[in-house]
Order: C-alpha cells, then structure tokens, then sequence
C-alpha cells in the first residue's frame, strides 16, 4: 500500500520533469510537496465540517482555502527571491501549518480566522526576510542590538504585566498581545551564533584543562555566563520554565556545534540543572510546576487553581485517543460550558491531536517535525560562512527544542510549560516568529545552495 | 458517531501526512543522491574534491605544496597535491596547519580539469594567495604563495 501510491507519485515526478529522468528542478518539487499538504487540509476541513455541522458554518470554509492561497503566494515569493533554497522546508512548514488550522478551526472557527489572519502577518514578516536579508552578514554586525533587544522584550511582561497561568509571557498592546519569547528565541540564537563564529576558534585554541575537564579561556567564558543568567532570569522572574530550558538548550546545542566540545555541553547541563534544582526548592511557582508534573493524579493538585488538572485532562484526552483516534471533531473539548482541556488551542493542542487521530496522527506530525529539524540540519552542513551555519543550526535547535518541551510538557515527560507548539498552536506571535525563522533557514539556504550548485555539486 | 464518511475523511487525512513525510524522505535522498558521492551530506566540501579528482592535470607535472614556514612541518618539505588536499587545524584536512587564525577546515586546494585551484573553506580569518585574500576559487601557477595566519606554503608543478 505504501510504496504504490509513492511510485505512483515518483512517476508523476519524472513525468512533470522534462527529459523523462532527471528529478523535477528544486522549485518544481517544493510546488509537487505543497500538493498533498493542499490535500490534507481540504479532507481535515471537510471531516470537522460534516461531524460538527451544527457549529461550524461554511463561510469560515473559505479561511482553509485562503490558507492555500497563502501558500501559493509564499511559493512564488521563494521562486523570485530564494531560487535555491532547499525545496523541502517551506512545504514541511505548510504541513505543519495545515495541521494546526484543521485543528484550531476544529477548537473554535473564530479562532481559525483569526490564525488565518495570522498567517497573512506571518507571510509578510517571511517575504520581509526574504527581501531586507538578503545578506545575513547585517545580523551578524547588530549582534549587540540585537542581543540588548532580546533582553528588553523578555523583560517587558514583567514590567507591564500581562500573567498568563503564572508566567509574565505577554505584552499588551491595546486590541493585541504579543508574546516576546517567540520573537527572544530568534534573536537569541542570532546573537550567539555571531559571537560563536568570531570565537570559536580561540575558545578551543586557548582551552584549558583543569581536573581533567577542558574548559574554555576565562575570557570566553564570560558570555556563556551571561546566557545562563538569561535562563535562570527567565525562570525565576518571568517564570517561563519552557523558554527557559528551550534558549538554554539552544545555546549549549550552537556552543557544541561550533567548538566540538562535548564537555562545555556537559558543564552548561550540569549549571543550568544545579540553577534549576536551586530554585525548585526556593522559589515557590518552579517548585509548584515539579509537583504537579510528578503527581497529576493527587486531588489536592489536581483541584487547585493552575494545579494539575490541565496535565490530567491532556493525559486523559491522549488515552483515549488510541491507536487511530476518536475522529475528527470528536474530542470533548467543554462540559456544561467549562474547558475540559484549559487551554486547548495553544498548550494542549497536541493532545486534542492525540486525541482525535490517535498515536497515528501523533507519528505523523511528530515526523513532518523531524523531516523539519533534518532539512534545517541539512542547511547548516551545506553553508559554508560559520556565522551562517551556526545560526541555520541555532535555528533548528531552539526549534525542535520548542516542540520537544511542549509535546514533552502534554505528554509528561517534563513539567508541562506554556510554550506554543510551532505552527501547530493558535497564536500570532508564534506563528509571525516561527515564519520569520522559516524565512532565515531559507535565506542561509539559497545562498549555501547556489554556492555548491556554481560549484557544480548539487 | 461512526459516520463513514467522516471516518473516511479521516483515514484520508492521516494517509496524506504519511505520503508527504514519505516523499519528503525518498526526494530528499535523491536530491542528495544528485549531488553525487554519498560523502556529501557529511562533508560537501571534502568530498568534492574526491569528486572532481582525478586530475587531468597535464602529463608530466608533479603539482606540489612546498612548506615555507609551517608549524610542526620542516621548511622545504612537501605534499604532493595530485588528487586535491584539505588545509585546515584539525583532522580530516591532510595538510596540519597549526595556527590560531587557521580554522579546522581552511582551504582546499583541488583539480578542475587541467589546473589545480585554491578556495577558501569559509575559513574565519581568510586565505591568502600571494598576499591577496581568496574569495572564490583561484587557479594556481608554480611559485604561488598561499598565506594562513603565519603559515606560509608555494606551489610548485
């Protein structure tokens, strides 16, 4: 069954190409993955529409074809503009963004509109990127604003106080909120990345060994300090444990990348878990997460406010997934008017994922974000500037680390944290961020690309 | 509610995911597979020079990289260059350069067709050939001299 309708598409693909056998051109293939993506959406669309007829009308049908619309646009962009850039990232991320529309226009139709408008916002800050960054080496000289940016946006919740489920993640602007993590993480990566690519060399030509540990120069160990204090900042007064472990991760994932050192990784795990298990036992809302992640079941956790309730219902929800699922528009999302599953669009969206298409569906999103983390590890190979390779890898990272903490969070692997599932989650900032980071992967990949192509090598 | 259709859609849904993952992964290797040697995903640059080897250099000529002061290496020692060689701080680069401005993969010297080229392998701190920083790949001529850092090397034929 597998292989049939792949040679079919195979065959397909060497049709579509002009001499009979060579492959289709890289653009033409990134055109031929956005067609089952297209597909996909329309049978999600139509398998909510006829199970929940009641509550969704069809007008906001023509938001899911939009969406489509978008992707065209967005293709034709990377055709004028990133000729060639690697033909699999940008249908990866359609796919993905599918899935999270089916889903959210599932949760609530309004909702979906609005994500559909998001989209639009997101398209524009990716054909943004595409336009004014062209030469990524402008990034590489504002790494100081860019860093000190960083630092303002993470600190700006606090300070204007927007508290969601205990964590200062948002800002305020009148009509909308914006979530500076997303933005943070970007800007993170692009800060250490740049400073990786100047230091790296001198980090390990001047390491030194002490206890049989090498370490790198004192000097150079200033700014790994810097990024820790970042992390511990962003647990204990922004108390955003998930940005936390995820820009933490991302900086210790571009240090290994760019000095080869396995023991800095382990020296920057054993600060960040020391950091970690400190304030867990002082600080009250750290220690609170820990509890409710190890006992979801105990009443008194379970019935508290911000307690465990949200973990159990994720859990309840994924079990009675199965196998295949309990169908589209199927899962219980409210009862009498309350939330079965708080926070259902954004944190606990992959268990309603779980929950309607089963440990299947959960496979096949976690492998479209696999494919996405391979083909941004790809990118980073074949760039050749260490500042580009470093941020194509830093990218990916903080990446695939997000999904890893929230499907990590809903499944109970570590403590369940608000951080937005990329893509997939309702949420502007998320899906403008994430757009943006789709937008530099593609931007380091069409130069890496034309390069080993003049080169003769692709 | 075991409405078939929507069964159906459902199924449809799932099987369409599957198929595109699936044709990402099989395009994707034959994208790869284009570029040549399977080496490629790991090391583009090295196997490159594996690639366009060997050498169609003309008959009779020995090209040679000739240390002029090099770390670790006896002035007036050489390698011989027929088939490429990497310059770099570290293994797998064939040629040791040990300098704090070199990177762990720094130049490549490689074949295309007759003559031999020097390209710079995004080093950080730049390759020089006779005094000028290498920016794309440039032919070599006996008696060039190639500058990392204070290491110094001539090509000779």
């Amino acid at each position: 069954m597998a292989t049939g309708p792949l040679e079919a598409a195979a065959r397909l693909e060497r049709l579509a190409a002009q001499d009979g056998r060579a492959v289709l051109s890289a653009r033409n293939r990134e055109l031929f993955g956005l067609l089952p993506v297209a597909l996909a959406v329309a049978a999600g669309f139509a398998g909510v529409l006829i199970t929940r007829e009641a509550e969704v009308n069809d007008a906001t049908l023509t938001y899911g074809l939009a969406f489509l619309v978008f992707c065209l646009v967005g293709h034709l962009f990377v055709r004028w503009r990133l000729p060639d850039a690697d033909p699999y990232i940008y249908p990866l991320a359609a796919a993905l963004a599918g899935v999270g529309i089916v889903m959210v226009y599932r949760i609530d139709p309004e909702l979906a509109r609005e994500q559909a408008q998001w989209f639009v916002f997101g398209l524009a800050a990716f054909v943004a990127v595409g336009l004014l960054l062209r030469d990524l080496s402008l990034l590489e000289r504002y790494r100081y604003t860019i860093a000190a940016g960083a630092m303002v946006l993470l600190i700006m919740p606090r300070l204007t106080g927007g508290v969601t489920n205990g964590a200062y993640l948002r800002i305020d602007l009148g009509p909308v909120e914006f979530q500076p993590a997303e933005l943070a993480k970007i800007a993170v990566v692009i800060f250490v990345a740049a400073y990786l690519a100047d230091t790296r060399e001198l980090m390990v030509t001047y390491e030194r060994r002490f206890l049989g540990v090498s370490l790198p120069p004192l000097r150079y160990f200033g700014p790994m300090l810097v990024v820790w204090a970042i992390a511990m900042l962003l647990l204990v007064f922004i108390r955003d444990l998930g940005s936390s472990v995820m820009f933490f991760g991302g900086f210790l994932a571009l240090l290994y990348v760019a000095t080869g050192r396995l023991s800095y990784v382990v020296l920057g795990l054993a600060m960040f878990v020391v950091g970690f298990l400190f304030f867990e036992s002082t600080v009250g809302h750290v220690g609170a997460r820990v509890d409710a992640w190890r006992n979801p079941l105990d009443p008194d956790l379970y019935y508290a406010l911000g307690g465990s309730g949200q973990i159990a219902q994720g859990m309840f929800a994924q079990a009675d997934g199965g196998v295949l699922g309990a169908g589209l528009g199927q899962s219980i999302l409210t009862a009498g008017g309350d939330p079965v599953l708080p926070a259902a669009q954004t944190d606990l969206i992959y268990a309603v994922v779980v929950n309607e298409l089963g440990f299947v569906g959960a496979v096949a999103l976690l492998l479209v974000y696999l494919l996405f983390v391979q083909r941004g590890l790809k990118t980073a190979m074949l760039a050749t500037d260490p500042f580009n390779k470093l941020l194509a890898a830093g990218l990916t990272a903080v990446f695939a680390l997000q999904v890893f903490v929230i499907v990590g969070g809903v499944t109970r692997v570590i403590p369940l944290t608000g951080v937005t599932l990329p893509f997939v989650s309702y949420g502007g900032s998320s899906i403008v961020a994430n757009f943006v980071l789709v937008g530099l992967l593609m931007v380091v990949s069409d130069g890496a690309r034309r390069r080993h192509r003049e080169g003769g090598l692709l | 509610m075991d409405e078939p259709i929507a069964v159906a859609l459902k199924f449809a849904f799932l099987l369409l995911l599957f198929l595109f993952a699936a044709w990402v992964v099989r395009s994707s290797s034959r994208d790869l597979a284009a570029g040549g040697a399977a080496g490629s995903e790991f090391d583009p640059l090295l196997a490159a020079g594996g690639d366009n080897a060997p050498i169609d250099l003309r008959r009779g000529v020995h090209p040679r990289l000739t240390v002029v002061a090099a770390h670790g290496y006896e002035p007036g020692s050489s390698f011989d260059l027929t088939g490429g060689l990497m310059l770099g701080r570290d293994r797998p680069a064939e040629v040791i350069v040990q300098d704090p401005f070199a990177s762990s993969r720094h130049a490549r010297i490689a074949p295309r067709g007759p003559y031999n080229f020097l390209e710079d392998l995004g080093s950080t701190n730049g390759t020089f050939l006779n005094g000028a920083r290498v920016e794309a790949a440039e032919r070599l001529a006996p008696g060039d001299k190639i500058t990392i850092g204070d290491t110094e090397f001539r090509y000779e034929e």
